[in-house]
């Protein structure tokens, strides 16, 4: 009895010996072959992080109050195009960065301390030449941002706890004509980002009249500092001209990336009602088939 | 009443046909035509794991259309997008694209300067893989958009076609895990990409023949 009793003990224990083998194996043959892509770095705090690759949203991350962001995925080895960007508290994006990186089986690759762009919107996008502009965006929390106007550094400002930096611009030290805005982040050691979205500033000359806000709550200006102009209704031509930014009064095929770029930072940052071309208080694609039918066309 | 009076009044008339025809023309433009979306007629059936492209091509454009907007709804069980390519688009300038896993939806809008685009042709290509057998549905969704170069942005999609792709389980279920996603590098040189400036576009609700939602609110 001593013996049966003996032998299936022994059995008990070798069979759940094997199950915790099996048991054991299992989770190693689930944990070798991953292969994950990690990126992080410094955005503004609380932004929310999206990875993507070929169009498709892969992973999401929320930022720390520091700023600090991790985003990672799971993918197949070989060679891969990721982009990251993030969406402000005010809910403005950043410029895409993309990385091409090629993915070992059964490892982590990470691209560290990738500082994201600066996100960026000036109070307008058309005035007369000594008028400020001012603009704000957020960035990385105690950073400094660079701006930049018309090809040189023209301030470099200070981020606060929540990442928010504000800068004006003072006009009447350039010329009438087109001018590029862009701002980006710097932590020091070299360590900067790439430049934030940038947008094209006209400057006119003072006697001509600037391009009143259409906001879609408003059939005429919201924002009376911008307002020269007293005529409240005026055609779509008037309304195409804004797009003009070499100030020929014709939309050329040559400025036609600066128009869609005006046009999209219109309906996506400003929200200045420039992009309602037709005056039916709505941003729609309709607007920019308008805009692009008078693309070297007599208006 | 005299033949000379006669031809003086039928001279008249004519002339005065020819003059409303005339301020006809130059007041009250004519309608564009209709300009639909086409669904692709060939390889309709596919193993799981296959990769395949799935043109959004429109058709026969007589009017010239200078935007576009694709939505498209997929079964996102049997089917994955894994790409969109905007390569021999007739497209230059694109602004927005979303392709999403979830809940089987893409989009893509774009447009073109002045004069436009006249014809048949390839607005953008899809690339999918098939991940469930069964039979799996792709519908282009009501809020798509196909609009004349005619200074008023005036719609011309007057129909929203479907289609099914048949999927079976491959014999060598050993060879699934083994394909590769293979999208062609791309070569986009003159094409305008802002999708990053309007990734807050509204999405329709997913449904097939979903109610009219527009693109920007």
């Amino acid at each position: 009895m001593r013996a049966l009793a003996f032998t299936l003990l022994t059995a008990f224990i070798l069979v759940s010996s094997s199950l915790i083998v099996q048991a054991s194996n299992l989770t190693v043959s689930l944990s070798v072959g991953l292969t994950y892509f990690i990126i992080n770095g410094y955005t503004s705090p609380s932004a929310v992080i999206t990875l993507k690759e070929n169009g498709a949203v892969i992973a999401t991350a929320a930022a720390d109050s520091s700023g600090y962001y991790e985003v990672s995925t799971q993918g197949e080895d070989g060679v891969h195009t990721y982009g990251v960007y993030g969406v402000d508290p005010e809910g403005r994006t950043t410029p895409t960065i993309s990385h091409t990186v090629s993915l070992t089986p059964g490892s982590s690759t990470t691209i560290g301390d990738l500082i994201l762009p600066p996100t960026l919107i000036p109070d307008t996008v058309d005035t007369s030449v000594g008028t400020d502009i001012t603009l704000r965006g957020y960035a990385a929390p105690l950073s400094d941002v660079m701006i930049f106007f018309a090809s040189e550094l023209m301030a470099t400002v200070r981020t606060d706890t929540t990442g928010l930096y504000t800068g004006r611009i003072d006009t009447g030290q350039y010329g009438k004509g087109t001018h590029i805005l862009t701002t980006r982040n710097s932590l020091g050691n070299g360590n900067s980002s790439l430049d934030s979205h940038s947008f094209t500033i006209t400057l006119r000359d003072p006697e001509a009249s600037t391009v009143p806000v259409r906001d879609a709550g408003s059939e005429t200006s919201s924002d009376p500092s911008v307002t020269a102009s007293s005529a409240p209704e005026r055609g779509i031509a008037w309304w195409i001209l804004h797009f003009d930014v070499d100030g020929d009064n014709r939309l050329e095929l040559s400025e036609i990336e600066n128009i869609a770029n005006h046009w999209v930072a219109s309906w996506a940052e400003l929200k200045d009602g420039h992009c309602d071309i037709d005056g039916d208080r709505e941003c729609k694609l309709n607007d920019f088939s308008i805009l692009m039918y008078y693309i070297e066309r007599s208006l | 009443m005299t033949d000379r009076t006669k031809k003086k009044i039928i001279l008249v008339v004519l002339l005065l046909l020819g003059l409303i025809l005339i301020i006809w023309r130059r007041f009250i433009p004519s309608s564009p035509q209709p300009v639909n979306f086409i669904v692709p007629t060939h390889e309709h059936t596919h193993v799981v794991g296959d990769i395949f492209t799935f043109p959004i091509e429109i058709k026969n454009s007589n009017s010239p259309v200078n935007a576009v907007q694709a939505d498209l709804s997929f079964d996102a069980l049997r089917l994955q997008a894994i790409a969109i390519s905007t390569q021999g688009s007739f497209a230059t300038i694109f602004l927005d694209e979303v392709i999403d896993n979830r809940r089987g939806f893409i989009r893509l809008t774009g447009g073109l300067p002045n004069p436009g685009y006249q014809g048949s042709g390839v607005f953008g290509t899809v690339y999918f893989r098939t991940i469930a057998p069964g039979k799996a549905e792709i519908h282009f969704l009501e809020s798509c958009q196909i609009l004349a170069n005619d200074g008023r942005g005036t719609n011309t999609v007057t129909h929203f076609p479907h289609t099914s792709i048949e999927i079976q389980v491959h014999e060598d279920s050993a060879k699934l895990s083994n394909d590769t996603v293979i999208v062609p590098q791309e070569d986009n040189a003159g094409q305008i990409k802002l999708f990053d400036r309007t990734d807050k576009l509204p999405e329709p609700a997913i449904a097939p023949h979903a109610s009219h939602s527009p693109l920007f609110h």
